[in-house]
Formats: C-alpha cells, structure tokens, sequence
C-alpha cells in the first residue's frame, strides 16, 4: 500500500462512520415500519418493503411541500442573484470605503437562521410588526397579511431569505469581477464600449462560472430550507407554507414518529435534489 | 531528558488533580436538571428555586423553553439514554402517552403516599386521572401543578360603551351578534372584535371546548373524545361536530389581520394590549395576565364568563400542566424531591396568584380573595360544565394537523360542509394507516 493511500485511511474511516454508516441505516429505515408513537415502537422495526414509498407517492401533503419548496427557491433565488449581482458590481465599483460597505452588505450572514427567523417573525406580524406600522405611517391603508395569506406567505418568506443570504451570492460574484484583467476593461474604454456592452461581453463571460457555482450552492440551500418556515409560519396559513424539510421533520422525530416514512421521504428528496441540480448542469454543459 | 520528565511528570499530576477535583465536587454536590415550559407557573416558581436548594441541598439547573420549541426538545428528551433533564413539564397529550407507551417517563405511585404533609388527596382526583396513562385506571405519570379551564373573557368599558349588558346574554348566538356589532364600532381603531387561537398547534385541545359545547349529553370514549365512536369510524360530518368547528372558525374571521397564525401568547398579548374585546376558549389562567399592571393595559376592564350555551348543549374542557421524571433519569429521588416540593400546598399558595389555576382544593377556598368573586364565580361554573380535554391515541397528532387545516379554511370562507367531508376521509385514512379499527 501507497504512504499517500495510508495516510488516507483514518479519513475514509471517519468519513464511513460519521456519513456513509447513517446514510445507509437511513435508506434501509426507508424500508421499513419504524413508529416510536406505538407501545414499545423504538425497539420495533419491522422490514415493509417499498410500502413506505407507495405511500409517498399517493401523498397530496408531500407533493404540496415540494410545489412550495420549488417555489420557494426559485423566488429566493431570483431575487438573491438580482440583488447579489448588483451589490457585486456597485462594491467592485467603489474604491473609497469598499470595505465598510462589504461588510455592511455581508452582516446578514454572520446571523444564525433561527435568529432571523424570529426576528421576522416579529417584523412581519401582521398587526403588531413593525414593518406594517412603518408603512402605515407613512400612508399604507390597511396592514398587509405578509404570513398569514396564503398568496404572499411564500414570496414573504423568499424575501427574508434574500435579506439574509444574498451576501453569498455577492461574495462569489465579487471574486469573479475582481478576476477579469484590468487591461481587459482599459481596453475596451478607450475603444468607447459602453457599461452595457463591457458587462455583455467582458464582465458576465468572466463572471460565469462564479455565478454558476454560486447558483448551485445557493440552490441547494434554498431547497433544504427549514428553519424560516418552521420559525415564522409552521408551514401555515393551513399547508400554503410547508416546506419539504418541515414535512419530513413532522412526520418523523417532530410531530408523528414514523421513522421510515420520514426516512423514505428524506431519500426521495435527496435524490430530487441531485436530480434537479444535474439537470441544471447538463443544460449549462449543453449550452457551452 | 531529566527537565522533559520534569515537565511530563508535573503535567500529569495536574491533569491527576484536576479530575481528582472534579470528582470530589460530583460526590458533594446534588443537583437536578429542570425543563420547563415558559409560563405563568414557570415565572412563579423560578425566584423560589433558592429555597429548594436551602431545605434540600440539592442544586436546580434550570432551562426554560418557549411552547415553539418545548415539545421537540422534550420528546428528542425522553428517547434518549441520557435525557438531559430529571424533571420536567407534562401534560396529558400525545407527548405523554407516546412517553408511557416507550416506558420513557416513570410512574409515581409509590412517591405520592410517601409524606403525610404532602396531602395528595388535597389535588382533584380528576385532574389526577388526567396523568394516569393508558387511561384513568392506570399509574400515575405526573403530578398535576396548574389547571386551566376553557372560558370566555371580555372588556367591560367596550361593552359598556355599546350600551350591550353582558348579564343580558344568554347564549353564544347572543354574543355571535354582538361580535358583529363590536367588528362594526372598533375595527377602524385597531381593536378587533373577538380574537382566539389560530394555527397553534394545541389549537385542537381547545377546540374540544367549543365542540363539547354542541355536543350536549351524547356520550363518547374520552380519550378519543367526540371525534371517533367505539368501532373508531369518524364523526367529522356530526352536526354538533360541525357547529363546533364554525363557530371557531367564525370567530377567528374577527380577529386581528394575521390572527389565523396566532399562537395562545399571540392571542393574550393582543387582549392585554387592549387589541381585542373579547377573547374566546382559552385558559382561566391567563386572567392572571388581564389583571397584572406590568403585562396588561385592561387590569379592572376584564370580565370572565364560563361559555355560553348553544341551542344543543353547555359544555366546556379543562386541561392542565404537571411534573414528570424521565424513567432513565439517574436521580429520580431527588427528582421527587423537587416534585413534591413544587407541588405542596405551601408553594401552590405562591404560585397560584401567578396561574390562577391551582390543583388543590384548599388553595382555591385560600385564593378566592386574591382571583377575586367575579373570576372565582365564572372559573366555578365553568369547571362545573367542565369535562377533561384530553385526547391521545396513535395518529392523534396527524388528526389535530388535519383538524387545524380544516378550521383555518373555513376561517378563510371554505364550505364548512366540504371541509368536514374532506377531514373525515382524512381521518378514515389516518385510523387505516394506524390500524386503529
């Protein structure tokens, strides 16, 4: 055995423990009937099949978190690449300060989620948050129903997280502005390129790759969200809020304690997470 | 080498030392670890815990958590080989029975009759049973500390105003009409007509109250309450059933914008802030807050009301919080100690001006000056008309969700009748998934 090969092994034992052992107890629980609620439930698991999985399937609730977990992270996403973007460009852009703004843009990030989700959770109440009286003071009519309307339950939560996490994105960008050559941008000045143009062909061909990658990490955060739903709304008004994750934690340690119907539920979600992320991949590999 | 094995030789002596120390601070010192939920109990027994340790020389590590959070943190708990708490909240949910069915919690009959001046018997009997799992002829899993029991409560001056004499209303379709004309006189100034629970999660425990109040002298199975007859088919579609849920749901369409997600503390900061002129089903310990001058602006302004009646019944729910000790806890003697102090009667008279609902019969004759007639009058008649609230069976949490989904649709205007006819084939399909029949 290779010294290099040896000197892996106490990593890949760490790695077999702490990842790869609970992966696999948790796809062989998806196949099994695991309920703590019963009479003795923890010391009884009983192998069922894809009895689990059948159930999934016919499930409307699992489907409903997953329409919401995707409209969710589209919405997040849009807006946290929008505003990532331009806050990149304006810090790239300025020389007095640059730091002072860089870390004022980037302070979201340093909170912990649920500590934002509280936060909101008293900002946007509807009648005693702050952000409705503002906005009635300076005119609004009547208070707007941020989480408890079923129609702006989601799009509220999205701004939230674009509030919190938009600094990811802006951080990533800003490296791959700060990349493109100087001379690059000289050039195409004194050839009277305007701003729109530098940023066609010079600034979002050098950025792109940063983007991408920022686009995959923060899809993948955005579609395990759980915290801001489970803090804020609880999944409400009635299910017009629940997330994936919230579902899965309800159904398992959370709320009803059926482990291999939770379990079998965080496979299938895992694997439309792989699924959509390498979709998203093989149209950007096709476009190149 | 010789100044390295000096070296060595001191660092080992010092770790030696340190866990000598270590250990000789563990055989010295008891202490016990204490979960409990936020509340007015809570508040009431924290400044006392000093006096626990005087007469005991055990330590409490004290952890308070909000209601949000409690029961996840409980649960996560008790399965555990080592729960991280030796005492801690009960009350007779499905956390409970699901806690006695893994034999994680552990039965206290045999601490109870232990000191004659702990008079167990000075608790109600019935709110005792409410601990006893799997049902009232079984052992005793927690040892009840607060009771609450389901009322209504109202401001005065608002009514007053209205010229609307609360003695004059005789039934809750009386007060349905004058929820109209509240809406119609205070919306425009920021104080909404009614408000009560939305979607909180222990919303389904007072919704008995309001169902119980339809419901009239049919009988049911208590813990599956009104909702599943003996062969466990479903009653959802029962119009006493359905004349419970609309009234809830109705009532919470003239609550304050938002008050469909609001949670028991929502609804009671709302009332105390003076944003509400009425409040609906909730616990005759709150009143404890209506009247305290720090956290209400309504002190004086409140009136108490047991439910009142509907054309086919008068009835309402009680409920209640109790101490448990997690079965695996290393120390459950001193784990009773602390129970059965916190629950004596000497501690109940200190606690009780904080809960307004104490357990024991010689407190409530002892507090009666303190809650004052009118509350003690209105809590009296409504334990009066009081059954348990308790329900549990497995998959009772997934038809409380259900439950909750159901009354905020019709909250939203959904077809009451659709609604139920949906929840009841939620509920068949629950009892098939749980293999209740």
């Amino acid at each position: 055995m290779k010294t290099q090969t040896r000197f892996m092994i106490p990593a890949l034992v760490v790695m077999a423990i702490v990842i790869l052992g609970p992966l696999m107890w948790g796809i062989g629980v998806s196949f099994c009937d695991w309920n703590w609620a019963e009479p003795n439930g923890m010391d009884n698991i009983r192998v069922s099949g894809i009895k689990n999985y059948i159930e999934m399937l016919q499930d409307p609730l699992f489907r409903n978190s997953i329409l919401n977990t995707f409209l969710f992270s589209f919405i997040a996403l849009a807006v946290e690449f929008i505003l990532g973007m331009a806050c990149a460009l304006l810090l790239n852009s300025i020389r007095n300060g640059a730091l002072l703004y860089r870390t004022a843009l980037m302070f979201p990030l340093m909170l912990s989620d649920i500590v934002v989700a509280l936060m909101f959770k008293m900002l946007l109440n509807p009648s005693q948050g702050i952000l409705n009286r503002m906005l009635m003071a300076v005119g609004m009519a009547s208070p707007i129903n941020w989480v408890g309307d079923a129609s702006l339950v989601i799009p509220s939560l999205a701004l939230v997280d674009a509030w919190w996490q938009s600094g990811n994105l802006t951080l990533i960008i800003l490296a791959g502005l700060q990349s493109i050559p100087q001379s690059l941008i000289d050039m195409s000045m004194v050839d009277g390129a305007s701003a729109f143009t530098r940023f066609r062909y010079i600034v979002f061909p050098y950025t792109q790759p940063f983007i991408k990658t920022a686009i995959v990490l923060r899809l993948i955060d955005l579609m395990r969200v759980f915290t801001l739903p489970w803090a804020i709304t609880g999944g409400g008004p009635g299910r017009a809020s629940e997330m994936t994750q919230v579902f899965i934690y309800t159904q398992g340690m959370g709320k009803y304690m059926r482990m291999g119907y939770s379990n079998a539920l965080a496979v299938t979600f895992a694997l439309i997470v792989v699924v959509v992320i390498a979709f998203i991949q093989k149209c950007w590999k096709a476009e190149e | 080498m010789k100044k390295s094995i000096a070296v060595i030789t001191i660092l080992l002596m010092s770790v030696m030392l340190i866990f000598a120390s270590g250990n000789s601070e563990d055989q010295s010192t008891r202490t016990i670890r204490v979960l409990l939920n936020a509340h007015p109990w809570q508040e009431a027994i924290e400044p006392l815990l000093d006096d626990f340790t005087a007469q005991t020389g055990i330590e409490v590590e004290l952890t308070v958590l909000g209601e949000d959070v409690y029961w996840d943190r409980v649960t996560l708990g008790l399965s555990s080989d080592e729960p991280p708490f030796d005492v801690f909240m009960l009350s007779p949910n499905q956390t409970g029975f699901v806690a006695y069915q893994n034999g994680w919690i552990a039965a206290l009959d045999d601490y109870v009759g232990q000191n004659p001046d702990y008079d167990f018997g000075d608790i109600y009997p019935y709110v005792v049973d409410g601990f006893r799992y799997p049902d009232t002829s079984g052992h005793i899993y927690g040892i009840p500390l607060t009771m609450e029991v389901y009322m209504m409560f109202y401001r005065k001056d608002l009514l007053a105003e209205q010229g609307i004499d609360a003695a004059s209303l005789k039934t809750l379709d009386d007060w349905m009409e004058v929820l109209e004309k509240l809406d119609q006189a205070y919306s425009d100034q920021g104080i909404s007509a009614a408000v009560i629970r939305g979607q909180d999660p222990t919303m389904p425990d007072e919704l008995l109250a309001a169902v119980a109040n339809h419901w009239g002298d049919r009988p049911f199975i208590p813990q599956r309450m009104f909702y599943f007859d003996e062969n466990w088919n479903t009653r959802f579609t029962d119009p006493d059933i359905v004349a419970g849920f609309e009234d809830w749901a109705k009532i919470l369409s003239y609550g304050p914008v938002g008050s469909e997600a609001f949670t028991w503390y929502d609804c009671t900061t709302a009332f105390a802030s003076g944003a509400a002129a009425t409040y609906w089903f909730d616990a005759s310990l709150f009143a404890s807050t209506f009247e305290d001058p720090e956290q209400s602006v309504i002190v004086g302004n409140v009136g108490y009301l047991p439910v009142p009646p509907t054309e086919t019944g008068h009835a309402t729910t009680h409920w209640g919080w109790g101490l448990a000790i997690p079965e695996k806890s290393p120390v459950k003697d001193d784990a009773w100690a602390f129970v059965e102090w916190a629950t004596s009667k000497g501690i109940e008279t200190q606690t009780a001006p904080q809960t307004y609902g104490p357990v024991r019969a010689s407190t409530w004759v002892e507090m009666e000056p303190v809650f004052g007639e009118e509350f003690s009058s209105a809590a009296s008649e409504a334990l009066s008309i009081s059954i348990p609230g308790y329900m549990y069976f497995d998959g009772a949490r997934e038809v409380c969700d259900r439950i909750i989904d159901a009354v905020i649709a019709m909250s939203k205007g959904a077809d009451s009748a659709a609604t139920m006819e949906t929840l009841d084939k939620q509920a068949q399909e629950i009892v098939q998934k749980y293999n209740l029949q």
